[in-house]
């Protein structure tokens, strides 16, 4: 006798309120999420000052951070930013001390992988060459002597 | 000709039906259970995937190891796994199950560095815990793996 | 052997181009093969679809929707899934026995099922007993079955099932009197003709007794094959699946399917009983008869008696699926303390009842 108004439809107590998962019109996505869910991490790496502070505070290690001289002496080039979200446990602390505001939590979720090392996710720009080493090095001489002729 | 038509169409619809059919057991030794189970109940309904919840390995074909694995508890997993029956697939839901997560091995001296150091994973589901939309996108991956439709959907690169 | 009753067999046979002069078992065996390839066996498939969106729609989720058109191809899918197991073990004796005694009953039921007025292989006097026997040796396949495991709960499920049976086949057997009661025979045709198309002819609704010697039927029939929501001896949440413990890959399909027949059949039965059998109204059947068209009039009458059949089921399905199951020494007592003498009381006021009819 209980089911006897689900199956007379009477209200809204038969409603189905299953989501049709990869379907993103019945279900929600990733921008259907609160503003400050956290999901997958994202390292804008422009702004990256590659200061460690985030790898140092992360809690299980996952942050791996290598750097070398840039081409300015106030920022550093990020050889290698890597995330290992297999690691990750989204606790949002690498976010809050990053300085730049480069490191971001992203909506998305999704992230399955037949390999453990596929959830490794790269946002280095890889080690300095020697082409850019010259450049630089060619482009900071013109600088400082630009400000000597001023 | 014969050989030819069964892998094109036998062998296509074999895989199908071992992919539309993946009968489930969970092992809840973490808190990534307590999203197993609400991917299981009715907001996102795992069984429109064909899962059913089993209760004896012999009757699965989807370990999904929710949790951490300890030292402890490593051998029973294997136990378990070993009582299933071919073909079977093990889904690694969460950080721990992924690599020990939060209590890697830097951090704890008890807990085994994942579930693959134990018995081999299909998919590996990153979150802490994931959202159950996380895990049903593993098992699609998973669905599509049996299948033979491999993508890389971690694009987060 | 073919009788002047059955001889319908023969027609069916020239239809799907038998030669003449084949011999009669030939016909039975067709028959049956026929019967069970295609009717009993789409209809297990359907009702496990059937049960799996019920029971998500009772819950408000969506049930299987991947596998073909609304998942409607899920049974398929699970099928063909069970069958690629790899076999663990070989098979030993014990198996193989309660196998050969679940089939044993399988198509001794299937031989006696009646299925339409067209297409009845045994129609005598005792013909209502037969499938009831062939329950009692389902049960038995299913306990030799848990005693086969070696195992607990294995052990457990099959003299729970053992104990269930023994509890539900004394009402079932006095309850199924009353319908032969009404009708003056046991034969399946007479019992048909007994009832009509209309509800208000249906055995059910002639006297209140019937009515009760219904639900006793329904429910003894329930605990007799330990259908959920009285499966205490095979449930997968009360005793780790009880005696289908340890089946996989081919040999829990054959069970999951002898467990569906089981239920089926004594569905099949209580329709035929009480609720009308295959009768169709005589304004239809009359020109269809005359007409020569009695395939067709073959065909209407099947479907009618297994809607009927599916809506029962459903029914049963929906009552296991929103009510707890019962503890199986509560199921027995029940049963024995219950059932048994309300189905004796049925069955004396269905007597008082027909004699009174018959002066």
């Amino acid at each position: 006798m209980t089911a006897f108004p689900y199956l007379l439809r009477w209200g809204d107590l038969r409603k189905e309120v299953t989501e049709g998962y990869p379907d993103p019109i019945s279900s929600k996505t990733a921008d259907d999420l609160p503003t400050r869910s956290r999901g997958l991490l994202f390292n804008e790496i422009d702004r990256c000052t590659g200061c460690k502070a985030c790898e140092e505070v992360c809690p299980c290690h996952c942050i791996r951070v290598e750097e070398q001289p840039g081409p300015d002496p106030s920022k550093s080039w990020v050889t290698v930013f890597d995330v290992d979200f297999s690691r990750c446990i989204f606790c949002g602390l690498c976010v809050e001390v990053c300085q730049p505001g480069s490191l971001v939590h992203t909506r998305q979720y999704e992230g399955a992988a037949y390999d453990v090392s596929d959830l490794v996710a790269s946002f280095g720009r890889g080690p300095v060459t020697d082409e850019q080493r010259t450049k630089w090095a060619l482009r900071r001489k013109l600088g400082e002597s630009d400000g000597a002729l001023k | 000709m014969s050989g030819s038509f069964y892998l094109s169409t036998v062998g296509k619809v074999l895989k199908w039906a071992r992919s539309k059919s993946l009968w489930y057991i969970s092992t809840g030794t973490g808190c990534c259970a307590d999203e197993v189970l609400g991917a299981m109940g009715c907001r996102y309904d795992l069984e429109r995937f064909g899962c059913l919840a089993q209760v004896d390995p012999r009757q699965a074909d989807l370990l999904i190891v929710c949790g951490v694995v300890s030292y402890k508890v490593a051998p029973y997993l294997k136990e378990l796994y070993d009582e299933m029956l071919a073909p079977k697939y093990v889904l690694a839901v969460g950080s721990c199950a992924n690599c020990g997560g939060p209590f890697s091995q830097e951090s704890n001296y008890s807990v085994v560095a994942g579930a693959d150091q134990v018995i081999p994973v299909d998919v590996f589901v990153p979150g802490c815990p994931p959202r159950p939309e996380a895990i049903m996108n593993g098992l699609i991956a998973l669905q599509e793996k049996i299948s033979g439709q491999e993508s890389n959907r971690f694009e987060n690169k | 052997m073919i009788s002047a009753e059955n001889s319908w067999i023969v027609a069916w046979g020239e239809a799907f181009g038998l030669p003449e002069g084949v011999p009669h078992w030939i016909y039975s065996a067709a028959a049956l093969i026929f019967i069970f390839c295609f009717v009993i066996v789409p209809c297990g498939g359907l009702m496990s679809y059937f049960e799996r969106k019920l029971s998500a729609d009772l819950q408000a989720r969506v049930g299987p929707n991947r596998a073909g058109p609304a998942g409607i191809l899920q049974p398929i899918a699970d099928l063909l899934k069970l069958l690629q197991k790899e076999a663990r073990s070989e098979w030993n004796w014990k198996e193989s026995l309660w196998l050969s005694v679940h089939t044993m009953a399988l198509f001794s039921t299937l031989a006696v099922l009646p299925l339409g007025s067209m297409a009845l292989l045994v129609n005598t006097e005792m013909s209502v007993f037969l499938p009831f026997w062939s329950a009692l040796v389902l049960a038995l396949g299913t306990m030799l079955l848990g005693l086969s495991q070696n195992s607990v709960p294995g052990w457990f499920g099959g003299i729970r099932v053992a104990a269930q049976t023994l509890a539900g086949s004394f009402p079932a057997l006095i309850s199924l009197l009353c319908t032969g009661v009404r009708s003056g025979s046991f034969r399946w045709s007479a019992l048909a003709e007994s009832q009509g198309f209309s509800p208000w002819d249906w055995t059910v609704v002639a006297n209140p007794f019937q009515l009760v010697a219904f639900c006793v039927f329904v429910v003894s029939g329930l605990v007799l094959l330990a259908i959920a929501p009285l499966d205490g001896g095979l449930s997968m949440s009360d005793i780790h699946g009880g005696v289908s413990s340890h089946l996989y890959g081919m040999r829990l399909s054959l069970f999951r399917f002898g467990r569906f027949y089981g239920f089926f059949f004594w569905s099949v039965i209580t329709v035929v009983l009480f609720l009308g059998a295959w009768d169709l109204p005589s304004q239809l059947v009359i020109p269809l008869r005359m007409g020569g068209a009695g395939r067709l009039l073959a065909f209407i009458e099947l479907a009618w008696l297994l809607i009927k059949t599916f809506a029962l089921m459903l029914l049963i399905i929906w009552i296991a699926k929103v009510n707890s199951r019962s503890r199986v020494d509560q199921i027995t007592d029940f049963a024995w303390k219950v059932l048994s003498p309300f189905s004796l009381a049925a069955l004396v006021g269905a007597s008082l009842c027909a004699g009174w009819r018959a002066f």
